[in-house]
C-alpha cells in the first residue's frame, strides 16, 4: 500500500515537473528537520544560562561569598532554583516576604512544578499559607 | 447594585493603585493608601516576573519593574482572568508608540516566546479522534491540536542575547504540549519541516502525499525519492514525540 502511494507521490512530482512548477530541481534531501529544545523548564534555564555573565576572577560576587557573610551558598542556590522553576506556581502577595514567610514561599513553588500556569493569588489573605 | 457614590470610590482607588495619582481621593486617609498600591503593584510585577523570567533577566530587574510599572499605569487591562495579564503586556509593548520596542527591538518577539508555554499549557483541553502510530502514508494525518508554530527572527533559544540582533534570521518554533504528560515541549523546525506542519493543518485530505506536494512545489523544490523518505523518518520521529499521529 505504502509502496504504491509513494510511487503514485513519485508520478505527482514528475507531473508537477514537466508542468513546469518546480523551476529547480536539484535539492538537498534532509530538508525535513527538527531539534528538540527540551521542555518549557529545560529550555528556560537553558536561555538563561545562556545569558548568565561570564564569571570573572575580579568578581566582586565572588570575593564576597568568600567571606563569613553577606550571599552565602545556601542562599545563592535557593536564587537559582527560584529562576529555573518558579515560572509556574502562584504569584504572592506583598507582604510577608522576609524570613521565615520567604523560605516556605520557596518550598512551596519548589513542590508546585515546572510549569508556567497556574492560580495567581489575589493581594489579600493568602500569603503564608 | 452599588451606590455610585462607592462605585466612583473604588474606581478612584482603582485609579490610584495603577497611576499612584492621589488626586481626588478626599475619601481616603492618605498615610494609608499607598499601602493598597504597593500589594497590588507586588502582585502585578510578581505575576509578570514569573511569566517573562528570561525577558527580566535580559532587561534587568530596574529595567523590568519600570516596564511593568508603566505597562500598569498606562494599560487598560481588558481581561478578567489575572494569569491571561501578561498577554497584554505582550499587546502594550507592540504598540507602535511603544519606547520599549524602539530600545529592543527583541522585545516583542521574547515576551511572546514565553507567553506562548502559558498559553499551551493553558489551552482547553478537546475530545481527540483514536490516534495512531504513523506506519502508512495512506491514512490522514492528525497534528496535535495543542500547539503554536513561531518563526523567530532573533535566536533567542540558543544565542546570548547579545547576539541577537547580529544573527537575525528565520528560526521556526513548534511548540507543543504533549498529550499524556501535559509538559509544554518546544521543537526548532528546519523551513520545510515549518512549512510542512503548516500546510499540514490546512490541507483538508490531510494525507501526507498531497502536504508533501504542496509544500515542495510552493518553494520550487523537486521531489526526489530520498527526501520522500527522509520527511517519511521524519514524521515518524514526529510521532514518536507526540505531534503527528495518524487517524
Amino acid at each position: 500500500m505504502e509502496n504504491k502511494n509513494l510511487k503514485s507521490l513519485a508520478a505527482s512530482a514528475l507531473a508537477l515537473g514537466a508542468l513546469g512548477l518546480i523551476a529547480n530541481p536539484a535539492s538537498a534531501e534532509n530538508l525535513f528537520t527538527s531539534t528538540d529544545l527540551g521542555t518549557g523548564a529545560e529550555l528556560r534555564s537553558d536561555v538563561l544560562g545562556l545569558n548568565d555573565a561570564a564569571p570573572s576572577i575580579f568578581n566582586n560576587t565572588d570575593i564576597e561569598l568568600k567571606c563569613g557573610e553577606g550571599k552565602c551558598g545556601e542562599e545563592k542556590k535557593a536564587e537559582g532554583e527560584q529562576a529555573e522553576e518558579s515560572k509556574t506556581g502562584e504569584s504572592k502577595c506583598g507582604e510577608g516576604k522576609c524570613g521565615e514567610e520567604k523560605k516556605a514561599e520557596k518550598k512551596a513553588e519548589k513542590t508546585e512544578g515546572e510549569s508556567k500556569s497556574g492560580e495567581h493569588k489575589c493581594g489579600e489573605g493568602k500569603c503564608g499559607m | 447594585m452599588l451606590k455610585e457614590t462607592t462605585s466612583l470610590a473604588q474606581q478612584k482607588l482603582a485609579n490610584y493603585t495603577r497611576t499612584g495619582d492621589s488626586t481626588g481621593l478626599t475619601e481616603a486617609r492618605l498615610e494609608r493608601i499607598p499601602q493598597y498600591r504597593r500589594l497590588v503593584y507586588n502582585v502585578i510585577k510578581d505575576i509578570l516576573g514569573q511569566a517573562f523570567p528570561i525577558t527580566k533577566k535580559i532587561l534587568g530587574n530596574e529595567d523590568f519593574f519600570n516596564l511593568c510599572n508603566d505597562f500598569f499605569k498606562e494599560h487598560n487591562c481588558k481581561n478578567t482572568q489575572v494569569w491571561k495579564m501578561p498577554k497584554e503586556l505582550i499587546d502594550y509593548v507592540n504598540d507602535e508608540n511603544s519606547a520599549y520596542k524602539l530600545a529592543h527591538t527583541f522585545l516583542p518577539e521574547l515576551l511572546l516566546f514565553e507567553w506562548l508555554e502559558i498559553e499551551i499549557h493553558t489551552m482547553t483541553n478537546i475530545e481527540l479522534p483514536k490516534l495512531y502510530k504513523i506506519d502508512s502514508i495512506a491514512q490522514p494525518y492528525f497534528v496535535n491540536p495543542y500547539h503554536k508554530l513561531i518563526v523567530l527572527q532573533h535566536p533567542l533559544h540558543n544565542k546570548p542575547f547579545k547576539q541577537w540582533n547580529t544573527n537575525l534570521g528565520q528560526y521556526p518554533i513548534l511548540i507543543y504540549r504533549n498529550l499524556r504528560t501535559h509538559k509544554v515541549h518546544f521543537e526548532e523546525l528546519s523551513i520545510f519541516g515549518y512549512l510542512f506542519l503548516s500546510e499540514l493543518q490546512s490541507n483538508s485530505t490531510r494525507l501526507f502525499e498531497s502536504t508533501l506536494v504542496n509544500t515542495l512545489s510552493a518553494q520550487n523544490v523537486a521531489i526526489t525519492d530520498a527526501q520522500i523518505l527522509s520527511s517519511l523518518a521524519w514524521l515518524k520521529e514526529l510521532n514518536k514525540k507526540g505531534i503527528v499521529f495518524s487517524v
